[in-house]
């Protein structure tokens, strides 16, 4: 089978049909079994500081990362 | 013995949370434990799914992710009355920097961009299911930056300066010559080619004077026990760009909170407001953003332009078992306006007709010029994102995989894939290294070099030959948008860091972070990125200090449990009540508290007592120049105030701006030991003298610094320590961490040298700096007084001199309107010396500030407060302040700026 479109937007293709496949796993998870995730480990961001300092500088280094400026980014312009 | 008591206790802070040794029964009171339970199993289910901190300190990219993935059930930590997970209190500094820019055969004086990072911030909840966060951050950037990309034989970097070292003014104009194919030609810088084709382009690098820029941002959610809804805004200020931004973000749990839906809207307006290098605004067309540019004639144009972002992002966030969990998001980006960086060009060769009798045999001979840069006035981009992370219990570990990719209408397509491995160490550290690789194709308009076969300026004739006028270049022979910006090029980026994370004690988090990153054309995925003249090299750390207000409100619960079991074998009367004491845990000093501008007025009360503070002090200074008391006209500055040469400009408005984190510790009842290490930033405009010789800085010279700044330590004793009156001395020595050698640009082919007294990050000497404080109380009335001192320790510091030695008296009396607020009222006299000694090296006198003569002085001032000492809730035994400090009189040594007040606030917590 040859997926459309250009080499990247395959991979995007292939990454968002895998993310549908994860997402739509029947298996069920009782409340109860869900002790894993209250661990430091996985948390969503468990350097959450550190995150948003990266992600600022990011924002002012790499055209694609370069959002609006939500938090007050500035014009990133140094 | 003292020693071994201090040592013992320090080291008892990096233990797992516990009751103190001093205090601690032999076990654990039973009815602290059931108390705790029975108020976790009482709280609202609602407050133990919300937002995360990530989301509170607004990454847009990041809301619905962490609004998602953080409300799973089962996630959160227990709950305790009043503090629900993620209530913080968060403090944190970071600095980048990036490496040498590759200048071949250029010695650059240039130091590359580097950042000061500071942000403070704290989320709490209220009204039972609301919840606020309210953060703080700036950053001061300074350095090179490249203004555009250029052949090396334009020789753009080309030595400025006698020593031949290359200056901060950028050459963006001159001369190129070409072969028949248009291929550039290397030549030196007197025209003469080497019959080599030029060896490539290189980056024409600025510097610019540092620059600050703050940021407020708030967010306010509301949980149901299925949903959440938030709202958010914020503001950001810098010279030369204000935006403002409102954010609505939601989240819907589905499937008993095994699926959640999140969502998020975020417009952003921004007004920008360039000063443009007013050294190189001579040599760079403007011509296409004419309508924008303000100020022409004034050799100092102003770009004036809007913009506005919006952003859409919906995510889901799903458990695949009881070890997994994958997300997915969609976020959709549109900007409209004035998307283009002022400070960047692009160099145009024109291949004019009429000068090709210059031109190499069979070549072309280029006429260079810089013209601002151009990009489209709108932009659409999509960014798909998913990640998966993996538990794996049996080595405590867990394995985050994300990637992303960013498709825009401007032809960049980005990767990213991001792999993190999460291993906890026990129960209090989380070691987390991570590498990531990013991939972007360039922005169709993207243009480093531009060559164009049409004079820059036509000269129209009649047909008589009599001269009609100029005509410039044909804009529709170029195209449409045109940008240098190596960020738009093709490139690859690969880094990898590592973050760990340890939980001190009574709920406090320290984090640190590191990371490298290396920024390459030729790491771009499948190759065809740009050249080797863009590569760089990045490095970041940053530490952060938490407080997890939920383990904070466990641990108080603990002691007091633990207190009152104590007052209960013993038989204690009134042990806690009053000034501290373990009864009060948690509660600092009541409205009691000295006002905001007052430093080093609290010792602790009992051995192993901590505190956490944090300072801010900003103080304004507009209007006239004053000499002692009085306002002179403006000849009278500019005669007798820089003595000589004349002066020729003076302030016109100044701003300073400290911020100190405030920590203390006492390891025995009768010593505190204190640390403060701060953080400065100023900023002055400049404004021409009437009958000054003109300058051509006047009228729109803004300058900045910022950065650390020095750094106290020392120790308190109190000396009185009574029910109602307290009195202690407060022994410190300042540190001089501040660099005291801030300079100017060079620029107009001028080294300025040493930017003025003031504006430097600290006072460049080892300062002693005492303090003796008396406060009271009677009834509802508080009061008190403190003299200190600033004296200085050497004769001159690094950079050639010392401030004055200062004295404050100051006594304030106050009402405490209820148990939790407090007013105040203040007086203060400050006498403050002169600068001894001058800077070791020239400088350029312009302005009364760069004369040691023209500083210190006798000041009174008075100060309103009022101060809130929280008695409950999360943020229970917290204290906040404020104070404005208003000028009643000043005495100027010399001539000086008149000053509007000061602002004073102070945080703090003890515990």
């Amino acid at each position: 089978m040859r997926l459309p479109g250009r080499p990247p937007l395959r991979i995007a293709l292939i990454a968002g049909a895998l993310a549908l496949v994860f997402a739509t796993a029947c298996r069920s998870v009782e409340p109860w079994e869900r002790g894993a995730f209250a661990s430091p480990r996985m948390q969503d961001a468990p350097h959450a500081p550190h995150a948003t300092f990266v992600d600022h500088v990011r924002q002012s280094r790499e055209a694609a990362a370069a959002g609006p400026s939500s938090s007050g980014g500035g014009c990133g312009c140094y | 013995m003292v020693a071994t008591r201090a040592l013992r206790a320090w080291l008892r802070l990096f233990r797992v949370p516990r009751p103190s040794p001093r205090s601690a029964p032999p076990a654990v009171p039973p009815g602290a434990c059931l108390r705790a339970l029975t108020r976790a199993a009482l709280a609202l289910p609602g407050l133990a799914a919300s937002l995360g901190p990530v989301a509170s300190v607004g990454s847009v990219a990041g809301v619905g992710l962490a609004g998602a993935a953080t409300t799973l059930l089962g996630a959160a930590a227990p709950v305790v009355a009043f503090a629900a997970p993620g209530d913080e209190i968060r403090l944190q500094y970071g600095r980048y920097e990036e490496g040498e820019r590759r200048l071949p055969g250029v010695q650059s004086r240039f130091d590359p961009i580097d950042v000061d990072f500071l942000a403070v911030g704290a989320t709490a909840g209220f009204l039972d299911r609301f919840r606020f966060s309210l953060d703080y951050h700036q950053d001061t950037w300074s350095g090179a930056t490249p203004i555009a990309s250029a052949p090396r034989s334009l020789h753009g970097n080309r030595a400025s300066a006698p020593d031949g070292v290359s200056g901060a003014t950028p050459f963006v104009s001159g001369n190129l010559y070409l072969d028949g194919g248009l291929e550039v030609l290397e030549s030196d810088l007197f025209g003469n080619l080497s019959g080599r084709l030029d060896p490539g382009l290189v980056h024409t690098l600025s510097a610019a004077s540092p620059e600050t820029r703050k940021a407020l941002d708030f967010g306010i959610e509301h949980e149901w026990d299925e949903a959440q809804l938030g709202l958010g805004g914020g503001v950001s200020i810098e010279p030369d760009h204000l935006s403002g931004f409102a954010r609505l973000s939601g989240r819907l749990d589905l499937d008993r909170k095994r699926s959640v839906v999140g969502f998020s809207a975020t417009v952003a307006r921004s007004a920008i407001d360039a000063h443009l290098d007013h050294d190189a605004a001579p040599y760079i067309d403007v011509s296409t953003y004419a309508g924008e540019i303000h100020n022409q004639r004034s050799g100092s144009p102003v770009l004036r332009d809007e913009r506005t972002d919006w952003t859409l992002e919906a995510s889901l966030a799903r458990l695949l078992g009881r070890s997994t969990r994958v997300e997915g998001a969609l976020q959709f980006r549109r900007a409209e306006g004035y998307l283009a960086n002022p400070y960047k060009v692009v160099e145009v060769a024109f291949i004019d007709p009429d000068q090709q009798f210059l031109a190499p045999p069979g070549g072309f001979y280029g006429d260079v010029h810089a013209l601002l840069e151009r990009r489209p006035d709108t932009r659409n981009q999509v960014v798909l994102s998913a990640r998966l992370l993996q538990d794996v219990a049996p080595i405590e570990g867990a394995a985050s995989l994300r990637y992303a990719f960013a498709h825009d209408d401007w032809g960049i397509d980005a990767h990213t894939l991001e792999a993190e491995w999460r291993q906890q160490l026990g129960a209090t550290w989380l070691v987390t290294p991570r590498l990531r690789y990013t991939t972007q194709g360039a922005a169709d308009f993207y243009q480093p070099f531009l060559v164009s076969q049409q004079a820059y300026l036509r000269i129209v004739t009649d047909p008589g030959g009599g001269f009609v006028g100029v005509e410039p270049f044909d804009r529709a022979l170029l195209p449409d948008a045109y940008s240098g910006d190596h960020r738009l090029s093709a490139f690859g980026v690969l880094s990898g860091g590592i973050s760990i994370q340890k939980r001190l004690f009574r709920g406090f988090v320290l984090d640190l972070g590191f990371e490298y990153a290396r920024y390459a054309g030729s790491l771009r995925l499948g190759g065809g990125g740009e050249g080797a003249f863009a590569r760089y090299d990045t490095w970041l750390v940053d530490a952060s200090l938490r407080v997890d207000l939920a383990a904070l409100a466990l641990a108080r619960e603990g002691r007091r449990e633990i207190v009152l079991v104590e007052r209960d074998r013993d038989g204690a009367g009134d042990e806690g009540a009053g000034h501290g004491g373990a009864g009060h845990v948690g509660v600092a000093h009541g409205p009691a508290q000295a006002p905001a501008g007052v430093m080093f007025a609290h010792a602790l009360p009992a051995a192993g007592d901590f505190m956490l503070g944090y300072r801010t002090m900003y103080m304004r200074r507009d209007g006239d120049i004053e000499e002692g008391s009085k306002e002179p006209s403006d000849g009278v500055v500019v005669d007798r105030a820089c003595g000589d040469p004349d002066c020729t400009a003076a302030a016109a408005s100044m701003g300073h701006q400290m911020h100190m984190l405030d920590l203390m510790f006492a390891p025995t009842s009768w010593l505190t030991l204190a640390l403060m290490p701060t953080y400065v930033d100023h900023d002055m405009r400049v404004r021409a003298l009437d009958g000054a010789v003109p300058d051509v800085h006047s009228g729109h010279d803004h300058h900045a610094t910022g950065g650390f700044g020095d750094t106290r330590f020392g120790a308190l004793v109190p000396l009185l320590a009574g029910r109602r009156d307290h009195a202690n001395l407060a022994l410190l020595v300042s540190a001089p961490t501040g660099d005291t050698s801030q300079r100017f640009r060079r620029d107009h082919q001028t080294e300025r040298g040493f930017v003025h007294y003031p504006m430097q990050l600290g006072s460049g000497t080892w300062d002693f700096l005492p303090a003796l404080t008396y406060q009271g109380e009677r009834g509802r009335w508080r009061f008190g007084a403190q003299t200190s001192a600033s004296v200085r320790m050497e004769h001159e510091g690094r950079t050639g001199y010392a401030l004055g030695d200062e004295v404050q008296v100051t006594a304030w009396g106050g009402l405490a309107v209820t148990d939790w607020l407090g007013l105040s009222l203040r007086g203060l006299y400050t006498h403050a010396g002169r600068i001894r000694g001058r800077y070791d090296r020239p400088i350029l006198v312009r302005t009364p500030g760069d004369r040691p003569a023209n500083s210190g002085g006798r000041l009174f001032d008075l100060g309103v407060g009022l101060a809130l000492t929280v008695p409950r809730g999360s943020f229970e035994g917290m204290a906040l302040s404020l104070e404005w400090i208003q000028p009643l009189a000043e005495d100027w040594n010399g001539y000086q700026l008149e000053r509007t007040g000061t602002l004073a606030a102070r945080w703090g917590m003890h515990f």
